[in-house]
């Protein structure tokens, strides 16, 4: 739990979270070690996984030959690869060996959704982070990633 | 002495103008002052975006690799080769797969060296440039 809680601290998206929110989402972590050439979502399949990148490098392959280069703990890969049916837009592949933390869609929404000021901050840290890092993902509300409260 | 004549004697209608500016000028700065509170709420409640109060992510700056080993170098100009054949903003999913097909000794990791090594650098627009200054930076190095 000590390293989820490290990564979900250097993370940008969700470093302005109070420690307990960070807990529980660390709680819902699952490690996952990829090699080399691994892909961990295709596009196209049922999306059910959102993950965060400990360490390693991901790239993010989008429609379009567009791609994205995630190679900062607590980068998280999330909304520009989920489409509002479920399906991952992009696909992910490992570049190098590293370790992944895999957080369950369902898990992730129900969480957010007990809690709406969590998941504002995630929302507007995360709007934050896409324009920094992938400014040219377009239609960034049609995610999959809508809450209700 | 009395009425009028004792208040211009004492400097009377001087005080007067003089009060009646500061509180007027009082009441203006208040007016704004509270017309400005909703900029301050929003600052307080959004102070976690404020870029001058967030911890700097120590690992967010890693340098890039002075060195190429020999094999990377090889593998950098075969990737060279491939670029050479695409846009100057080309696809790195396409590279990627080019660089599978032609038989590039372990391509994940290598196309990942060269993005470390920023000889492939982002374009901001989701595609990708081969940089030949730092290319060529890692070549002469190399035969030094």
């Amino acid at each position: 739990m000590a390293q989820e809680l490290e990564i979900l601290k250097n993370s940008t998206v969700f470093n302005s979270l109070e420690l307990s929110d960070l807990q529980r989402l660390g709680s819902l972590m699952e490690p996952l070690d990829v090699q080399e050439g691994e892909t961990l979502a295709t596009m196209g399949e049922k999306a059910t996984r959102f993950f965060i990148l400990a360490s390693g490098t991901l790239l993010v392959a989008m429609d379009g030959g567009k791609a994205l280069v995630m190679e900062q703990p607590g980068d998280f890969i999330a909304m520009q690869i989920l489409s509002s049916n479920d399906e991952y837009l992009s696909t992910v592949t490992a570049l190098e060996p590293g370790l992944v933390f895999a957080l369950n869609k369902t898990d992730f929404i129900d969480l957010i959704q007990e809690d709406s000021v969590m998941a504002d901050m995630i929302m507007e840290e995360w709007n934050v982070f896409l324009e920094k890092s992938a400014p040219f993902v377009e239609d960034k509300g049609a995610t999959g990633f809508e809450y209700n409260y | 002495m009395y009425g009028l004549e004792a208040i211009e004697v004492n400097n009377g209608w001087a005080i007067s103008i003089v009060g009646i500016s500061i509180v007027f000028t009082g009441l203006v700065l208040l007016a704004l002052s509270i017309s400005r509170i909703h900029k301050l709420l929003d600052i307080w409640e959004n102070r976690n975006n404020i870029r001058l109060f967030k911890k700097k992510n120590p690992q967010s700056e890693a340098p890039a690799p002075r060195f190429l080993s020999e094999r990377e170098r090889e593998s950098a100009s075969q990737f060279y080769l491939l670029i050479k054949t695409m846009d100057d903003h080309f696809s790195l999913p396409r590279l990627l797969y080019m660089a599978e097909m032609s038989g590039i000794e372990r391509p994940h990791s290598n196309l990942s060296r060269l993005l470390k090594t920023k000889i492939i650098k982002p374009d901001l627009n989701g595609f990708y440039l081969f940089d030949q200054d730092v290319y060529d930076s890692y070549s002469l190095l190399a035969n030094n």
